[in-house]
């Protein structure tokens, strides 16, 4: 017996280790995605590190330096009003990666209570949500962020607010779809059965087992919410000059693009880093997550 | 079937009800005044109190939102542009052709780049086509589309002068920078929707049996994977035709296309109110009805979809 | 030569780095018109013989590094994919587990039997949907129902679809994939006749796997067990039920329940079956085995002729004969 026991101790072990355990495992072999999650960290690092690290001084202006182009001295050059876009760059990650990491949580947040709400209780609560959601859909999510950052003005908090309006419903249907996967299971039964209270049967049955497709549209969102903030910002709206933002950098530099590309080139490059870190970092989570979709 | 698309059509009513008390009271909130936009800034206190009082802007709530349904959804009518003076409806339908020549040509983009990149990424798995070609469609989804617009506008219009720079004074030719930054994260995410549909797809029990009847690779691929492979890619299709209607308002911008973004833009910027909510609501209509027809395809693919639709029960 | 001749047929997963041993080495002979069990527990490479006979592994992760599949003379393994198309469906085909799974759940019942009619026989689209409307009828279907989909059938129906399915080009070898397991007692009863009937009117040779002594006592000729991915013990039916040697076989008896015998408890086999990715040295059963001593875990026990054609893998078969003898 004891033998035995020792035979299958690989199996053992890695049950044991739970699901959390084997995903990290398997994630942390995925190099691609340790590439991505290495660079965002150190993005993130800088972003918060910005006020001591930059370079120049990311909101002084000099005449000489109108459009200055990449040089050693500055490497990215500087802007119209002679602020050195690298140091612009480096603060501006903090605004951009704010917005996107605040969007995509409150969205989350929202997203999550309401899914795990409609997702179980189903029935009427469920109609009246995703009739609602249903209408906010059926306005291009561009087109009603664009909307509602007009509406609320400028600034980052409102920004927050404008683009996670949008992300709500796509975070409800995702969960809603998932639970009643989850839900029609044996064991969500059995828990019923021997009197789990409803919110212990939400929150330690139900979610831990719905909330994998959540984790990766997730860290994919953040990477949209990022893309699309840049493009509020570039069309005036949202976070708006001298904020150093990247999108409001982009709106900046655009009039200029045709004499000065360096204006346009490297915010947009930032911009692309992040969220293609992001991608990265989301596929490999899918792939950890589902192992059998990988090979 | 057609009680289907008839309950859906019906329901489409609401849904474009709720819109429009959605977007009014977006617009309500909105900072600034109409009135003053309007007559500049020359006018006088007096005159624009009376500008006020005429758009009824000085009406609670309730009753300009009870107008403003009443004339749109009773008499049909979006109203009057506060700036150009004209009627919203014949200005949006005026700007629509490039909005939807844009949305459609990029469409056809996404589907017929992106659908063959997946399939070829998917049966050449784990090679390097299948490796190349998933990191560009990678960074394809991680690029700002306005950005990709304007390094494409530097690279061809600018320095190459192949194409031009903005404007649809040239033809077809000025759609083509236009249609490629804004397609290009739908092929990408396209390309990779659908390889990660089709590997699902391969491994599945029913692709064994077709292999096991002796079907050749080809025939296995294309009559059995690749259909149950593309019917989840339909509702990306479909996402995506929203992708670009919100996209081209975007684009529209870069490139200086006066589509019905365009138009939009400039009435947030100019506290043109009707015409944001016209435009909102008329393209929140194409894309409801876009997503109908996406559902409406789904029947045609998928019999058990079909079977849920007309209620019918399968012979269990 | 053997209709079916398989040798040292070897096949190995690679999963995140591991190789998993599914096959190891199995070798077995199959003449026309008969029929072998594989008997053994989820996981014992069964599923992975029948997959590599008609050469339908997942290849990746699936390889076969080693091994010969002698079919009429050919080896399959050696063949060309396109002549390997003719003979999958045609001369040997397979009935799959899982009959909620194993069709199209978006092409129409019949389409997908005649479909395969229409490939081997040579014949025109009309002639290949009436002969499948036949075949339907032939496993108890209205030929009608030809234009269903498979969210239309029950399990037992799907099921019989894919036998007729299997069964539409008259193979000459056929693979049965436990064939009941997924379906009601009932019905497993009917397919398993239906099964047998099919199999001597078209004198069709039938590999049949399965965990089920039952199934195995009413279809079976001959009777591999197969443990770890390797055959321990193989015998004709009545050599094998009357006189299991390998005491894993042994075991196996040992956990069906008897009408005849009272007794209060069936006796299991202890333990789990070994992780393939790292298989235990010597006899693959020694951890679960009552009889085990240190000799079982030095080296591989080859497989050894004890009469008659009945192959047993075992070192301690006359301590355990002697044991055995005790206890009576």
């Amino acid at each position: 017996m004891s033998t035995a026991v020792k035979d299958t101790h690989a199996g053992v072990r890695s049950r044991r280790q739970g699901q959390f355990g084997q995903v990290m495992h398997r994630l942390r072999k995925n190099k691609v995605a340790m590439v991505g999650l290495v660079v965002l960290l150190l993005l993130i690092l800088m972003a918060i590190l910005s006020p001591y690290i930059t370079p120049y001084d990311y909101a002084k202006t000099s005449k000489a330096n109108r459009y200055a182009l990449p040089s050693w001295e500055h490497l990215f050059g500087c802007d119209a009003m002679g602020r050195d876009i690298l140091s612009r760059i480096m603060y501006g990650a903090r605004a951009s990666l704010w917005l996107g990491l605040m969007s995509t949580l409150v969205a989350t947040v929202v997203g999550v209570l309401l899914g795990s709400l409609v997702g179980y209780y189903g029935g009427k609560v469920d109609n009246i949500v995703m009739r609602i959601l249903d209408i906010i859909q059926a306005i291009p999510g561009m087109l009603l962020s664009i909307a509602i950052s007009a509406a609320l003005g400028s600034g980052i908090g409102n920004t927050i607010l404008a683009l996670s309006i949008g992300g709500i419903p796509m975070t409800v249907r995702l969960l809603r779809g998932s639970i009643l996967t989850v839900r029609k299971q044996e064991y969500i039964e059995a828990a019923e059965k021997i009197n789990c209270s409803k919110w212990r049967v939400i929150t330690s049955h139900i979610l831990p087992n719905s909330i994998a497709p959540v984790i990766v549209s997730v860290t994919m969102g953040i990477g949209n919410t990022i893309l699309q903030a840049a493009s509020l910002s570039y069309i005036g709206l949202g976070v708006q000059p001298p904020t150093p933002e990247w999108g409001a950098m982009l709106s900046e530099g655009k009039s200029m693009i045709t004499k000065y590309p360096h204006l346009c080139i490297f915010p947009g490059l930032a911009i692309m880093l992040v969220v293609l870190c992001l991608n990265m970092l989301g596929d490999g989570l899918r792939d950890a997550m589902d192992p059998k979709l990988k090979n | 079937m057609i009680r289907y698309i008839g309950k859906r059509l019906l329901w489409m009513i609401p849904v474009m009800l709720g819109i429009a008390i959605l977007i009014f009271s977006i617009m309500y909130i909105c900072p600034g005044d109409p009135a003053s936009s309007l007559l500049g800034p020359s006018a006088s206190a007096v005159e624009l109190a009376a500008k006020r009082e005429e758009m009824g802007l000085n009406d609670p709530y309730i009753v300009r939102l009870g107008r403003y349904l009443y004339q749109t959804f009773i008499k049909f009518d979006l109203g009057t542009s506060y700036k150009f003076g004209t009627s919203v409806f014949a200005g949006l339908m005026e700007r629509m052709q490039y909005t939807l020549v844009i949305a459609l040509l990029c469409m056809a983009l996404q589907v017929f780049v992106g659908t063959p990149l997946g399939i070829m990424a998917a049966t050449h798995h784990n090679g390097v086509w299948d490796r190349v070609s998933m990191f560009l469609a990678l960074v394809g989804v991680s690029i700002p589309a306005f950005w990709l617009a304007l390094m494409l506008v530097l690279i061809f219009a600018v320095n190459l002068g192949w194409l031009p720079t903005s404007g649809v004074s040239n033809g077809l030719a000025s759609f083509i920078l236009p249609c490629i930054a804004n397609s290009f994260a739908g092929i990408a995410s396209q390309a990779r929707h659908t390889r990660s549909s089709m590997l699902e797809v391969i491994r599945s029990d029913y692709i064994v049996t077709a292999k096991a009847k002796g079907l050749s690779r080809r025939t296995v691929l294309f009559k059995h994977a690749l259909p149950n492979a593309l019917i989840p890619i339909i509702t990306i299709v479909g996402n995506g035709m929203g992708m670009m209607l919100g996209g081209t308002v975007i684009i529209e911008n870069v490139f200086a296309i006066p589509g019905v973004g365009r138009y939009m833009t400039d009435a947030i910027n100019s506290r043109d109110y009707p015409v944001v909510m016209g435009g909102v609501l008329i393209l929140g209509l194409i894309f409801s009805l876009i997503m109908l027809l996406v559902d409406i395809v789904y029947a045609f693919v998928d019999p058990r979809i079909k079977a849920q639709y007309e209620g019918r029960k399968g012979k269990k | 030569m053997a209709m079916l001749s398989v040798k040292n047929l070897t096949v190995e997963y690679t999963s995140e780095g591991e190789v998993i041993h599914a096959v190891n080495n199995v070798s077995f002979d199959l003449e026309k018109g008969q029929t072998i069990g594989l008997v053994g527990e989820t996981g014992a490479g069964k599923t992975s013989i029948a997959r590599a006979i008609l050469r339908i592994l997942p290849e990746p992760p699936a390889r076969v590094p080693n091994g010969e599949i002698f079919f009429e003379g050919k080896d399959l393994l050696k063949i060309r994919e396109e002549d390997m198309q003719k003979i999958r469906g045609k001369e040997i085909s397979m009935i799959f587990q899982d009959p909620m799974t194993a069709l199209n759940p978006i092409m129409r019942v019949g389409e997908q039997i005649a479909e395969v009619i229409h490939l081997h026989e040579h014949c025109t689209k009309a002639e290949s949907v009436e002969e499948a409307k036949k075949m339907l009828e032939m496993v108890g279907i209205p030929g009608e129902r030809y234009y269903e989909y498979p969210h239309q059938f029950s399990g037992g129906m799907k099921q019989r679809v894919v036998i007729a399915m299997a069964l539409a080009c008259s193979p000459t070898l056929l693979l049965a994939d436990e064939p009941t397991t997924a379906l009601d007692v009932t019905i497993q009863a009917q397919v398993l006749d239906m099964i047998n009937e099919l199999k001597q009117k078209l004198n069709t040779s039938m590999i049949m796997i399965t965990h089920d002594l039952g199934i195995v006592a009413e279809v079976c000729d001959t009777v591999a067990v197969v443990y770890a991915g390797e055959i321990m013990e193989y015998g004709t039916k009545e050599q094998i039920f009357h006189n299991p040697q390998y005491p894993y076989t042994i075991g196996l008896f040992g956990s069906l329940p008897d009408l005849k015998s009272d007794v209060d408890r069936l006796s299991p086999i202890e333990g789990l079956p070994p992780n393939p990715a790292d298989l235990p040295k010597g006899c693959a059963f020694h951890p679960r085995c009552p009889y085990a001593s240190e000799e079982c875990e030095k080296e591989h026990i080859e497989l050894k002729d004890i009469g008659g054609g009945h192959l047993c893998r075992c070192c301690r078969l006359r301590e355990i004969a002697a044991l055995k003898a005790q206890e009576v």
